[in-house]
């Protein structure tokens, strides 16, 4: 099988050939020549306006409810969302049923995602069950192909806990994930404490009970000298805090999601529980700042978190509707609209590419003859298709028309 | 409009005509015959998913005087969220060829929910912590019987205001039509952001008293707190309670109200909630007139629709 991806711009920040066009012949899964203009007998013709090809694209949160709720979307579909938007590789989440915290269910991802074009690195879950009391056995599932470990979104409110797994996990060089929330601090928040929460009557989830948790983490960070990567980062004074560790050579990194990015807290004045999320988005200047953030390179990772839920979770009065949103599918047009004017494209490709795979520990891939081909092929110009979700997850938020992006195929075999 | 689901989205010419409407309704209430024909083809579901006494005895009553065949669903939230839907619920009871719907319900925003999902109208009964439509609306309507009018009158809300619907429907109501607005209580139970909308805070109840031209003492409910704001209600009486002492000391009549049931000797000590300027019991007598005009007005939209 030979496959020519024609006359596309290279978006690769580490390439010697970065924003340079050429032709990429792909022979059996394998990068055969890259030249200006390659004249070649294929099966299969690349080609378009504007068209860019960067490294496949990692998405470093994601949920796809398998084991457990596979009717809300299943690895199988999920993978198949994960490729149609870009990616081709993903981090998920242990917050399953039962929960992947041992290496039985880390094996299980990894078999499953075999031939499917995404490469699934399953996070295992730092505690049994998510329970927040006892470490679960981390080395045995990173031995079988776990490459972080967090809570998901049950945050570590044990220092102990994370005290010891920011230890433990030092020895075989794996991050731990963890989302920064005192739940403590106002329990049962359904949203953004501010103005708005107030006139709408509902319960607030102030910045600070981030911010308060990333301080401590931090803290425990310094006194460890683990691996930390903070996220989804809501806030962007989380964002300062972290960028004074990393200046004071503390091993931290930080992740915000896309929704974050392009979405404030005033999509929810009419108690839309597409846009019930947690963290939750907060307010417009606060989104600003995450941009001004981003552009100033104190994010490093952009994620889907794509967490889909079926309409009888979702479709609900707002105290009883789940978190979460099924955003995959938009994310290139959204991280475009959002940040597609503040930051050059191979730094913002750069966040969901290089940066979660070196996070990761992963081995990232090049663009380069004789290299096994991990492609993304898109065009940042062309008009995003919104009529053919592949999603099972109610939760796709209503989008303006018009928003550009979109990703062509993904050239990856595994 | 085609719901009441809260004060905000209604304009103070929606308000006026409402209180019109009810000031025509008070009249009939009033008469030796209480009841007019008004809404004699329409159904209303009273669906109420919280404990309520009074809010529902007055809807029933509006319902009544204004001729509806009223039929009532009560059910405690947790059943309902073990098993049918809200949608489902409410469309069985529609179902039964139902055409309004009054609902409280404890979630905020549910009976906008429920407005974009059935075919009726929706009229808020109380929402949780978000809004209270109808006790704003004979609030101050009361104020306006009391002193003539609302714009420009010094109005004060006390306690609880972080857990209350009434408070912020208040605020809205009392803002659209002109007055200025404080609220008071101890710093535990004032949101964080009370002043962007467009109020004052006070947390010493004497100051607010002496500011005021009226002070609506709201019930301390201590079943919606979900965990302790103050240490016994004994404290928070000597902090945020009016008694006749702390009234005469301010040496001007302030008007006093009371969405009820009063905790008598809590908020409000008895003399006062039974002096002369205490207009709680009118508070109640115009809520039916409100909930007729509200009930009545909303009829009309279906009536245009056929």
């Amino acid at each position: 099988m030979k496959t020519l991806i024609s006359q596309a711009k290279i978006i690769d920040k580490r390439h010697a050939q970065n924003g340079q066009m050429v032709d990429i012949l792909v022979h059996d899964g394998v990068i055969e020549k890259i030249a200006k203009n390659i004249d070649a007998e294929v099966d299969e013709k690349i080609r378009g306006d504007h068209l860019c090809v960067s490294i496949g694209w990692m998405d470093m949160r994601a949920n796809f409810q398998d084991p457990g709720h596979e009717y809300k979307e299943g690895l199988s579909n999920g993978l198949v969302v994960a490729a149609k938007s870009g990616f081709t590789a993903v981090a998920l989440s242990p917050d399953t049923k039962p929960v992947v915290d041992n290496k039985g269910a880390v094996e299980y991802l990894k078999n499953r995602a075999k031939g499917s074009g995404v490469d699934v690195f399953p996070i295992g879950a730092v505690s049994v069950d998510l329970k927040g009391k006892a470490m679960s056995e981390m080395y045995d599932m990173r031995q079988a192909g776990a490459v972080g470990f967090s809570d998901s979104k049950n945050p570590i409110n044990e220092s102990g806990l994370l005290h010891r797994a920011l230890l433990y996990t030092a020895n075989f060089n794996a991050p731990v994930l963890h989302f920064p929330y005192d739940d403590q601090l106002i329990p049962n928040g359904q949203m953004n404490e501010g103005p708005l929460s107030t006139s709408l009557g509902l319960k607030g989830i102030p910045t600070i009970s981030e911010e308060m948790m990333v301080r401590r983490d931090l803290t425990l960070l310094e006194y460890t000298n683990g691996k930390l990567h903070l996220g989804p980062i809501s806030s962007f004074k989380s964002l300062e805090l972290a960028q004074e560790a990393k200046s004071e050579n503390l091993k931290v990194t930080t992740e915000t999601t896309v929704a974050h990015l392009a979405f404030s807290e005033n999509e929810l004045a009419d108690f839309d529980t597409n846009f019930k999320l947690l963290p939750p988005l907060r307010s417009e200047k606060n989104r600003s700042k995450l941009i001004k953030a981003l552009a100033e390179g104190k994010i490093d990772v952009i994620s889907s978190d794509h967490n889909p839920e079926d309409e009888e979770h979702k479709k609900l009065e707002f105290d009883l509707a789940e978190f979460g949103m099924a955003g995959m599918e938009l994310f290139l047009p959204l991280v475009l609209k959002a940040a597609g004017g503040s930051i050059k494209l191979d730094e913002l490709i750069s966040k969901f590419s290089i940066a979660p795979r070196e996070i990761l520990g992963i081995a990232v891939p090049t663009i380069a003859e004789g290299e096994k081909a991990n492609l993304t092929v898109f065009q940042a110009n062309a008009e995003f298709d919104s009529t053919n979700f592949m999603s099972k997850g109610f939760n796709i938020p209503e989008i303006s028309k018009g928003l550009k992006g979109k990703v062509v195929k993904t050239i990856y075999s595994n | 409009m085609d719901h009441l689901l809260g004060i905000k989205g209604l304009t103070a010419e929606d308000i006026n005509l409402i209180f019109n409407t009810a000031d025509n309704f008070k009249e009939v209430i009033n008469r030796p015959i209480k009841k007019v024909p008004s809404l004699r083809d329409i159904t209303i579901a009273n669906i109420f998913f919280e404990n309520s006494t009074r809010t529902k005895l007055s809807f029933e009553l509006a319902e009544k005087r204004l001729s509806a065949d009223v039929v009532n669903f009560a059910s405690s939230s947790s059943s309902v969220k073990k098993g049918e839907t809200l949608i489902d619920t409410v469309n069985n009871i529609l179902a039964m060829k139902v055409d309004m719907v009054v609902m409280r319900h404890p979630n905020p925003g549910a009976p906008h929910f429920l407005s974009k999902n059935v075919q009726a109208k929706v009229v808020n009964a109380g929402d949780g912590t978000h809004e209270h439509p109808t006790q704003a609306l004979l609030d101050s309507f009361s104020i306006r019987e009391k002193l003539g009018t609302v714009k420009g009158k010094k109005v004060v809300i006390v306690g609880d205001i972080l857990h209350s619907r009434v408070a912020i429907s208040n605020i809205y109501c009392l803002k659209l039509l002109g007055a200025e607005v404080m609220v008071c209580g101890p710093r535990t139970l004032i949101p964080k952001y009370a002043e962007s909308l467009g109020i004052m805070v006070e947390y010493d109840l004497r100051k607010a008293l002496e500011w005021c031209d009226v002070a609506n003492m709201l019930r301390i409910q201590l079943e919606r707190q979900d965990m302790a704001y103050f240490p016994s209600l004994r404290e928070y009486t000597m902090q945020y309670g009016l008694d006749k002492a702390l009234f005469e000391s301010i040496g001007k009549a302030i008007t006093v109200m009371h969405p009820g049931p009063v905790n008598r000797g809590v908020e409000i000590s008895s003399d006062i909630a039974d002096s002369a300027n205490s207009i709680i019991l009118q508070q109640v007598e115009n809520g039916v007139a409100i909930r007729m005009a509200v009930l009545y007005l909303l009829a009309g939209k279906i009536k245009s629709l056929d």
